[in-house]
């Protein structure tokens, strides 16, 4: 409770702080780096506490509506603690680089900056930590909320305008869908609490065997839109590169995870192990098929720097769901395998959350030093700023499956549980063929995006608006190599991550096979043996070792190399002969991979055309009620007073004919009655 | 009590007197201080009442009889309960604040409506208006009400032809047919209660025959369609918005379109069973409302008309909001009343914001109008709240009563249920989309000239800032108070 106090305590303290010191941008960006890191400890305690201890509840929710049955009850399990680290780490980064960051907009108040983000970290605590599926709306469109803010931040730019309002159109509707959902399952136990769900799941499995996929459906659609699931997360390439960098990290990087929070928290903790699960796990890893897919090949694609990312950002969600699909698609039938999937996919999710935060701050580096995010435009800043290079090859290779980093790891265990998989499931090897393939492809567009930037010669137009000083600032740098540190050492010692994850599936449908999982993955800090299938390991890797050889190759390589003192010559690029500027040759971007640009152009997300509705001229004059009821009665009185009117004529003497008409009519009434 | 129940009637209707035959001659800000006076008196009598009533509801406090119409229970009196604090609080704290906000908005330095007299008769008409509405919530029997209801229709006539030029002075009487002709279908359906039962009293309606009992209701439901904008009768509120926009906000947001609402609420809640038949037809006319309202919203250029076309889809909800408890569920009745309360507040925001806009810059053209934030990131700040409590995003007001509503229809556990809850839903959302891309245009975006001018006053930014705080604080308290209603 205490800790609950002091975490909104911060929140709004720190939210209110910064919007008064708004005015004085240092001050501001202090106090919102400050109560960030005042939540991430606490997050971090929270999050110590569970793993230790074991999960955190309140006894009783904090508010309650009785008439809803919804109650906000906090309820911290493993799964939770993983997602708040995640978070913590996560925001505490990117709000750290914001810092300097921002002086990128110095027209633009950071009132609107700090206080939105400290409530969206607010709003993305709020949706992990809560067991209420009302409460958990409340959180979830809250942080879409304030997560819109930040990315229409550049309030003038059409652009980012056009993308906050697609980013929130698409998931308020998927949100909508969640609504009904959750309501449809209300309304069978009248409670809005997980616990009562599982029950009410349970219940559904047996006897409604229509209304629960469409209750599944509905979910899906909510939490993938928001985890930029193939055709429903086109929001994501507009939303990420609009807003500021140290956001975009953070969008990335936890929020579109809290899609695959939803999906795991209601497909592996609510509906108990069926052959709903068996379904959706086929539904869930084919949608995770072909967002890795599109994704990647969209990514290949892109000119713009974080644009690229985001495009491969829904393609490494994809991995994350073709893991979990796989696991939940063999939940029963071979419980160890399907365990190892998902945990694949958690894992790789912890690893997304590293490398695609780097990722997209070596962006915002660049854009912090070059000003543009055009890949075109750029080129040659290996020498202006080295460390964010090398943290970008980092994390690089860890995105594209590069052993020894963290990518690879989680990658290959995707990999191994889809085609093992296969063996009952023949589709499943196609998707794991698909993801090693796709994999390639992912070195390819992060080869262009390292070479485009880093590489190359740096045009003279480029050099002339750089920003001064070497490198980025330090508080840039150091969360760039915090996560660059990260991505080295989860992928060196990927049996303490795997160990933290298989701890998040606690109290899940898993049941006590969570506990076989140490063992199923050989017990050892050094590296992984996993078992799979039945008896045999299906596959060793010792990352330490691996590591060692690959660096004593690398010194063979040095150490041949300077005995053989072959001559190095620095030389100007050789263009046939002809005269021309270094400007006009440069290779850029648009020239990497021109066949599978043009042969996959037009296949990859297609833009909404934009519509043009005429008016319906018809219907807006048949809904004007006011012709069939109010002009017509109107009318009516106005025609009878206007006969009425033609008898006044003005004329005295016509006036007093009718007195004298009326007294004559008076009077034979009068003495009609007398006589009667 | 029963002290402030009788100052809750004084302070408004000396307000009145005060302009009408004492200071006819004030001027300008002091007129609206002098009525900001009584309005206080007002407010500070419901928050007595509110005090000394709260969790002793319900009671009534009867009195006084009239020659020739022989009833077997006292004609005139209060009651106070959940229904009638919900309007009280309504209507006198929303009109308090628009009497303050009006002090600043009806002055020559308005760009759009350059005010240079009629002020005694504006407010003599506004606090008649308070006057009306306080006995409309106040009315314990259906001839009470019937006559504060009509007073509540001469006011809107007259404030909605306050500017005297000829379109307003048609819109006026526009209001005043539209309202007043389906209004007399009360008339008769008081008179078949009084021939059958002998009284006025609302439960005596569960006592006649049942063909007469729908008979009735319908008739009422006419009356109150007419009344909200509902159906076909919703025309007559966008011309209203020839009004002053803190009319608009006033009438058209809080008050007068609820007063329908109201009725049905009364009625329906009076303790009798009545067929699910009705409870279908509110229903349906409700949703076709609301499509409707939802249709017209994306070719409105005028900010005022797109809220009013709001307005006509939000009081739908709480016609659906009654249609649900006529159809057995409580929550969805609740809903609705909630409803009630959350959209008067965030509506008023709106209409007050679009006032301040066409204050500062003469046009309430959404075309004409781009950027405005940086000329007043206030007022971004507020009518972004305003948009997001209306359209129901969580955690703003109006997303607890339209949860509310949506949960009711599904609790029906019927085809029509879902379809019912997934129809509002729908509506929610497109409301939803529409208002943020006219946020955006509007406040965000390039800079016109347009807001160059835009200062503005203090005593707004006030008002606002008083009405957000209270569309936050509303789905708490509307909750609280709601708890009582069966």
């Amino acid at each position: 409770m205490f800790v609950i106090n002091l975490l909104a305590v911060t929140i709004i303290l720190g939210t209110i702080l910064t919007v008064i010191t708004a005015r004085f941008r240092r001050l501001c960006g202090i106090i919102g780096v400050l109560s960030v890191g005042i939540i991430t400890v606490i997050l971090f305690y929270v999050a110590y506490r569970v793993f230790t201890v074991g999960p955190m509840t309140l006894a009783q929710p904090l508010f309650t509506i009785p008439s809803l049955g919804a109650g906000l009850s906090i309820n911290v399990d493993y799964l939770s603690a993983i997602f708040l680290v995640l978070i913590g780490l996560i925001s505490f980064l990117g709000t750290l680089y914001s810092y300097r960051y921002m002086d990128i907009y110095p027209t633009q108040s950071l009132g609107r900056f700090y206080p939105f983000l400290i409530l969206f970290i607010g709003g993305m605590i709020g949706v992990v930590s809560v067991s209420d599926m009302f409460f958990f709306f409340i959180f979830w469109e809250f942080m879409t909320l304030t997560s819109y803010f930040l990315v229409i931040y550049e309030k003038e730019d059409p652009i980012a305008l056009r993308a906050g309002l697609k980013y929130f159109i698409m998931t308020h509707i998927g949100t909508a869908a969640m609504f009904i959902a959750a309501i449809m399952l209300q309304t069978e136990v009248g409670s809005f609490d997980f616990g009562l769900f599982r029950e009410a799941l349970a219940g559904m499995v047996a006897s409604h065997p229509v209304r629960l996929p469409i209750i599944l459906s509905l979910f899906l659609l909510g939490f993938g839109t928001k985890a930029g699931m193939y055709p429903f997360g086109t929001w994501l390439p507009d939303a990420h590169p609009a807003a500021p960098s140290g956001v975009s990290a953070m969008l990335s990087g936890v929020m579109i995870k809290m899609g695959v929070y939803g999906i795991i928290r209601l497909f592996f903790f609510l509906l108990p192990s069926s052959t709903h699960s068996f379904a959706w796990g086929i539904v869930i890893a084919t949608f995770g098929a072909i967002s890795l897919f599109m994704g990647t090949i969209s990514a290949l694609l892109q000119h713009d720097s974080k644009r690229l990312l985001a495009f491969s950002s829904i393609a490494q969600v994809g991995y994350i769901f073709l893991g979990i699909g796989t696991g939940l698609a063999f939940l029963k039938t071979n419980p160890v395998l399907s365990a190892v999937a998902t945990l694949a996919g958690i894992y790789h999710l912890l690893n997304h959350a590293t490398f695609k935060s780097l990722l997209f701050l070596n962006a915002g580096s660049i854009l912090y030093k070059a000003g543009t995010r055009d890949l075109n435009k750029l080129g040659g800043l290996y020498s202006f700023m080295p460390i964010t290079a090398w943290t970008t090859l980092i994390a690089g290779f860890s995105i594209s499956g590069m052993p020894p980093f963290n990518g690879f790891v989680s990658k290959w265990l995707i990999y191994q549980t889809a085609i093992l998989g296969g063996i009952k499931i023949p589709v499943f090897i196609l998707f794991g063929l698909m993801a090693i393939f796709i994999s390639s492809a992912t070195l390819a567009y992060f080869i262009k995006f390292f070479s485009t930037s880093f590489g190359g010669v740096m045009s003279k137009k480029l050099e002339a608006s750089l920003r001064p000083g070497k490198d980025v600032p330090y508080s840039m740098r150091l969360p760039q190599n915090i996560l660059a540190l990260l991505c080295l050492v989860l992928g060196l010692f990927p049996w303490i991550p795997l160990m933290i994850s298989s701890g998040g599936l606690t109290g899940s449908v898993y049941g006590t096979v969570v506990n076989q999982l140490p063992a199923i993955f050989g017990n050892s800090v050094y590296g992984l043996t996993p078992v799979l299938n039945g008896g045999a390991n299906s596959g060793v890797w010792l990352p330490i070792t691996g590591t060692f050889i690959f660096i004593g190759c690398l010194a063979l390589a040095f150490i041949i190399s300077r005995i053989g003192k072959p001559q190095r010559r620095t030389v100007p690029l050789w263009n046939c002969g002809e005269v021309y500027e270094p400007d006009d040759v440069r290779y850029r971007a648009a020239s990497y991979y021109v066949p599978m640009v043009s042969f996959f152009e037009r296949l990859v997300y297609p833009e909404l055309p934009t519509l043009h509705i005429k008016r319906p001229e018809r219907l807006h004059k048949g809904l004007d009620f006011d012709h069939l009821l109010y002009y017509p009665l109107v009318n009516l009185v106005v025609r009878i007073s206007q006969k009425f009117r033609r008898t006044h004529v003005g004329i005295p003497q016509v006036y007093m004919l009718y007195q004298v008409i009326g007294i004559v009519v008076l009077g034979l009434i009068v003495f009609w009655l007398s006589i009667g | 009590m029963i002290v402030w129940l009788i100052l809750l009637f004084i302070f408004p209707i000396l307000g009145t007197l005060s302009f009408m035959a004492a200071f006819p001659w004030v001027r300008e800000k002091k007129a609206s201080l002098l009525a900001s006076f009584w309005g206080m008196g007002t407010l500070v009598a419901v928050i007595g009442l509110i005090v000394t009533s709260y969790g002793k509801l319900p009671s009534f406090f009867l009195f006084g009889q009239m020659p020739w119409i022989e009833t077997d229970v006292k004609l005139f009196g209060f009651i106070v309960d959940p229904l009638s604090l919900l309007m009280l609080v309504v209507t006198v704290v929303i009109g308090f604040l628009v009497i303050v906000f009006s002090g600043d908005y009806l002055t020559s330095e308005n760009r759009e409506h350059p005010t240079t007299s009629g002020w005694d008769r504006y407010y003599a008409w506004l606090l008649l208006f308070i006057f009306s509405m306080v006995g409309v919530a106040l009315s314990p029997n259906l001839l009470q009400f019937l006559i504060f209801w009509e007073m509540t229709t001469i006011c809107s006539a007259a404030l909605i032809s306050f500017h005297e030029d000829e379109k307003s002075c048609r819109a006026g009487f526009k209001a005043l047919v539209m309202t007043h002709v389906p209004g007399l279908f009360f008339l008769v359906a008081l008179a078949l209660v009084f021939v059958y039962t002998g009284n006025f009293e609302f439960a005596s309606i569960g006592r006649l025959t049942p063909t007469i009992k729908t008979t009735v209701v319908i008739f009422f439901l006419l009356a109150s369609w007419a009344k909200s904008a509902q159906g076909p009768f919703y025309t007559w509120i966008p011309d209203a918005m020839e009004a002053p926009t803190p009319i608009s906000a006033y009438l058209h947001a809080a008050a007068m379109v609820n007063a329908g609402a109201f009725l049905m609420a009364r009625v329906l809640t009076a303790g009798f069973e009545i067929g699910s038949g009705v409870g279908l037809l509110i229903a349906i006319m409700a949703i076709v409302t609301m499509y409707i309202g939802l249709f017209f919203y994306f070719f409105q250029d005028d900010l005022k008309r797109l809220l009013a076309y709001s307005t006509i889809v939000n009081v739908g909800y709480i016609f659906l909001g009654l249609s649900l408890g006529v159809m057995g569920s409580v929550v969805g009745m609740r809903g609705g009343l909630l409803h009630l309360i959350c959209h008067a507040f965030a509506k008023t925001i709106l209409f007050l914001s679009v006032g301040a806009i066409s204050y500062a810059t003469g046009t309430r053209a959404i075309s004409r109008l781009s950027g405005l934030y940086r000329g007043s990131p206030f007022l971004a700040v507020a009518f972004t709240i305003g948009v997001f409590s209306v359209t129901g995003i969580p955690p703003f007001a109006c997303f607890w009563s339209k949860f509310f509503l949506i949960v009711g229809a599904f609790e029906l556990k019927s085809v029509f249920g879902i379809i019912l809850g997934v129809l509002i839903l729908g509506e929610s959302v497109g409301a939803f989309i529409w208002f943020i891309i006219v946020t955006q245009r509007v406040f965000f975006g390039k800079e016109t000239e347009a807001n160059a001018t835009l200062q503005v006053p203090r005593v707004f930014k006030f008002v606002l800032g008083v009405l957000i705080i209270l569309t936050l604080a509303a789905p708490l308290f509307g909750m609280r108070l709601l708890e009582g209603v069966k």
